[in-house]
């Protein structure tokens, strides 16, 4: 019978440690992890419905362009039911993304602005019971109606009739327009959802700007550009002769319909757009050298933006040959970048080498009042305004020497791209402009996705309307 | 007279005075008794939900949630009247349906509701098992019987059981669905008890020559029942038999090197079924990585963390979480569901309750007289214990999700009946310690 007993003893000590350990655990879940599984580990927050479930408590805010038109609003339908409407459609619909199935745009990364949800603190629990929390905040963005119409239509009426275009101000880094077609409607994302998510080929969701990676083609010649100008003392002689190809670590490169331009400087080698300058050239400044610059230019690096984005990538990997050397120099090795980081590029040559942090939310307004304005902010000083300036002015020769960005009356810098993704007919055409070229007001990057046309032709144009309309409404004065 | 001046000193009192005395009310007399703070904790709980629920309040609500403060406290009344034993037992079994009910009728009003009648029922079927007991002599003689019943169960299930929530265990009897297992475990406590200490059953038949095979015999059975719950894919079920298999091994003095050869068994066994079955190795996958797949596989226990996290130590307070985003949170997940609105402490006091009841089973065990109920009593206790833990752990996902419900919190009707057939079983052997079966 005793010996029951001590059995018994055991048992149930063995049952009371492992009760007092779920105790333990839960106080240690309290504490230590419970912030972080409620927001999904910054990752899966979209599956907490908690966060967004309270739509019939507290109305969200009202985004507003720089216009004061109504780019979302919260209206209630017959059942009484808060949603979200987009008066544009799907003009505004690569900035402002749809609200529902956890939302994307800035429905998503301003969720907890436009809902007003504060920091979570002991205190703001108890404020919820006690104040009536209601309104969400307004969001006024730094974008302009026309320019996105405009934008959306020109890439409408693209044979591509894919692609992206992003204009901002160099100076303070303000977003004029951000597209991305093909486009969707937010109104009926809902109803269409089946539909969008099976049609892999459209891709409407992706907002091409700022989450689609591109090869940069000869673009990235500008970026090339700043870091030969920058280390002079490396390299044997700013002018080379160019006989149409050079053979660099055992890979033969050679220029567009292997043009010959023979006796070529920086200036010539940007209008012709020379692969051979480049390449040997960026072949005698090695790949730590180039990684620098285009670190510096934040490509392949994480910075802070209002829209969820897509990291590019520096083509300058570890352990990378001569041959790679070459290629990426010139935009045609493992280098990917978003529209979005193009335009910053083009913006810091015409910012005198100061990259700005590029925005698109000019105002958080409070249900009270309280205006949060968001300040212009140097993301990088990427290079001296001399050098910055000496490649503006090549790129206003590369414009004005028959290019299709010219503008008569106007100094347009520009750079064209004709990016090979998979052989000659299939190119992703490129073009980056800034203008008035003496006090750049906008830089724009276009991009129009498997195109075949060449990037001056197709994407130029493009350029050139943008600039025309931001000049023409006055923008960045 | 002198009641009269002890009235007139009582009106004196200043409104600080008074203001002071509430919190010695609360040691004094009446609140004191256990049976009168679970009255209070149900007053408030229920008309806290009720309230909640106004838009759909009737008079037939009301007085349903009436008539369960009176049946509870009029059963507890009566526990102590018609039996000197262990009159907590009841108590704590009411307080823990009353939290779970709360939250129950919280999401889901109308589950609320028959989860009353349920325990209604299950209270009867307390005495019922109670006075059955109490009634005849020579519970421990039945082996043969116990182990008929078990496997007339499993034979009920395999013939008429469908498919529910992931496992073949529940069987639709006149509309309900009953999950059979649920018998099976208390009379499986039976069969251990009466097995190990009776051997009667072997003698005298033909089946003598056998008596020297009777452990190995023993292990044969408890495995044949394992093994059913796993084609069943009711894997809690499995888990709690295979505990009570191994403390009756160790309470009935095993060889050391036969227990660690079961529980060696049991883990290559564990192992093998993790590589022959795909919903053990995606119960497996869930708990090591549920945000591998948020949206689907790993939803339920990611809902279930979502919401022990809002709760914090003190919930957001009852009607103002969102607990009906947790898949069944009215049975699997009501854990989580509880914590949420009540806290943290609130959850912590669930598990704390089912520390007490289980201390108390315990205490039975060892009190009793009778090492058939001595074991009766162990065995009950230990299912208490195990499925609180396996169900607590697992919302908690500290082990792996094995779906079973919490016993007298959870909503369901098999899950109900059978816990409080179970109480029956231990409020007869706390009363009986002293009984007529001293061996």
């Amino acid at each position: 019978m005793e010996k029951f007993n001590k059995k018994i003893l055991i048992v149930f000590s063995f049952l009371v440690f492992l009760f007092l350990g779920l105790v333990l655990y839960m106080t240690y879940f309290q504490i230590a992890k419970a912030k972080d599984v409620s927001t999904g580990y910054g990752k899966y927050g979209q599956y907490n419905k908690r966060y967004w479930v309270d739509e019939n408590k507290v109305k969200r805010g009202t985004v507003y362009d720089s216009q004061n038109n109504i780019v979302v609003e919260t209206l209630k339908d017959s059942n009484g039911n808060n949603y979200r409407n987009f008066p544009f459609d799907d003009i505004y619909a690569p900035i402002t993304g749809y609200s529902i199935n956890g939302g994307s745009g800035l429905e998503k990364s301003f969720g907890k602005q436009l809902l007003n949800i504060k920091e979570d603190t002991p205190l703001s629990d108890l404020k919820k019971l006690v104040e009536k929390q209601d309104e969400g905040n307004n969001l006024v963005l730094t974008t302009n109606y026309k320019m996105q119409k405009v934008a959306m239509d020109l890439l409408e009426n693209t044979e591509a009739k894919k692609g992206s275009i992003v204009a901002m101000n160099p100076k303070t880094g303000a977003i004029y327009a951000m597209a991305s077609y093909p486009s969707f409607n937010p109104n009926k994302v809902a109803e269409n959802w089946d539909e969008i998510i099976a049609d892999n080929e459209s891709a409407v969701l992706l907002n091409r700007a700022t989450q689609g990676l591109y090869v940069p083609g000869s673009v990235f010649k500008v970026v090339t550009a700043t870091s030969i100008l920058e280390n002079t003392d490396k390299v044997e002689s700013l002018v080379i002769k160019d006989e149409g190809k050079i053979k660099i670590g055992g890979l033969e490169i050679s220029n567009i319909e292997n043009m010959v331009n023979n006796r070529t400087d920086l200036e010539k080698a940007l209008v012709k757009s020379s692969n051979v300058y480049f390449a040997k050239l960026a072949a005698e400044l090695g790949a730590d050298i180039l990684r620098e610059t285009v670190d510096k230019y934040y490509i392949g690096k994480e910075f802070e933006f209002d829209l969820p984005m897509y990291k590019s990538k520096n083509g300058y990997v570890d352990g990378i040959d001569d041959a790679n050397i070459a290629t990426t120099s010139f935009g045609q090795g493992d280098t990917l970048v978003t529209p979005l980081n193009m335009a910053m590029v083009m913006s810091t040559i015409a910012n005198e080498g100061k990259m700005m942090q590029p925005f698109i939310v000019d105002q958080i307004i409070s249900p009270d009042g309280d205006i949060t304005k968001t300040e212009p902010k140097v993301l990088s000083e990427v290079t001296t305004p001399e050098i910055a300036n000496e490649i503006l002015g090549d790129m206003v020769s590369v414009v004005r020497d028959g290019s299709k960005a010219y503008i008569r009356g106007i100094k347009v810098a520009g750079k064209s791209g004709t990016a090979e993704i998979k052989n000659k007919d299939s190119t992703n055409d490129w073009f980056i402009a800034a203008a008035p070229a003496d006090d750049p007001t906008i830089a724009v990057a276009v991009v129009l996705e498997d195109s075949g046309i060449g990037g001056d032709k197709s994407a130029g144009p493009l350029a050139k309307v943008m600039i025309q309309n931001a000049i023409n409404n006055g923008l960045g004065q | 007279m002198r009641i009269k001046s002890k009235a007139r000193k009582k009106q004196k009192l200043s409104l600080k005075e008074r203001f002071l005395s509430i919190g010695t009310n609360l040691t004094s007399g009446k609140l004191r008794d256990p049976a009168t703070l679970l009255l209070w904790f149900q007053i408030f709980a229920f008309g806290l939900v009720l309230a909640n629920d106004r838009e759909n309040f009737t008079l037939k609500k009301l007085l349903v949630f009436v008539a369960v403060i009176v049946v509870v406290y009029v059963a507890n009344k009566v526990v102590t009247k018609i039996t000197d034993g262990d009159n907590y037992l009841l108590l704590i079994a009411s307080m823990l349906f009353s939290i779970g009910v709360t939250m129950i009728y919280r999401i889901t009003p109308t589950e609320g509701i028959k989860q009353t009648i349920w325990f209604i029922g299950g209270l009867v079927l307390f005495f019922v098992v109670y006075f059955i007991l109490k009634s005849f002599r020579g519970w421990e003689n039945l082996t043969i019987l116990y182990l008929i019943g078990c496997f007339a169960m499993f034979i009920i299930t395999l013939l008429f059981a469908g498919y529910n929530k992931g496992a073949y265990n529940w069987v639709s009897i006149f509309g309900f669905s009953f999950q059979l297992s649920e018998i099976t475990k208390i009379l499986y406590v039976f069969f251990i008890a009466s097995y190990q200490l009776n051997d009667k059953f072997l003698r005298g038949t033909k089946l003598e020559k056998y008596l020297k095979y009777k452990d190995y015999l023993y292990m044969l059975i408890s495995y044949i029942f394992i093994g059913m719950f796993f084609l069943q894919r009711d894997l809690g079920s499995a888990v709690i038999f295979f505990s009570v298999y191994i403390v009756s091994l160790f309470v009935f003095d095993y060889d050391k090197k036969i227990i660690a050869g079961n529980i060696i068994l049991a883990l290559i066994g564990a192992v093998a079924a993790y590589f022959i079955f795909p919903h053990i190795q995606t119960r497996f996958e869930i708990w090591i990585d549920p945000w591998a797949d948020p949206g689907y596989k790993g939803y339920q226990i990611i809902q279930s963390l979502f919401a022990l996290s809002a709760g914090g130590f003190f919930g957001t307070g009852l009607g103002l979480g969102q607990p009906n985003l947790i898949p069944i949170a009215t049975s699997d997940f009501i854990f989580p569901a509880i914590v949420e609105e009540m806290g943290i402490f609130t959850g912590m006091g669930v598990l704390m309750l089912f520390m007490i009841l289980v201390y108390r089973g315990f205490k039975i065990s060892m009190e009793q007289q009778s090492n058939f109920f001595k074991f009766v009593a162990l065995g009950i206790s230990v299912l208490f214990a195990v499925q609180a833990i396996l169900m607590i752990g697992g919302v908690l996902k500290v082990i792996p999700m094995t779906g079973i419900t919490i016993p007298f919190v959870s909503y369901g009707g098999s899950s109900m009946v059978s816990s409080f057939m179970s109480l029956g079983v231990l409020q007869y052997c706390s009363s009986d310690i002293k009984g007529r079966m001293v061996d």
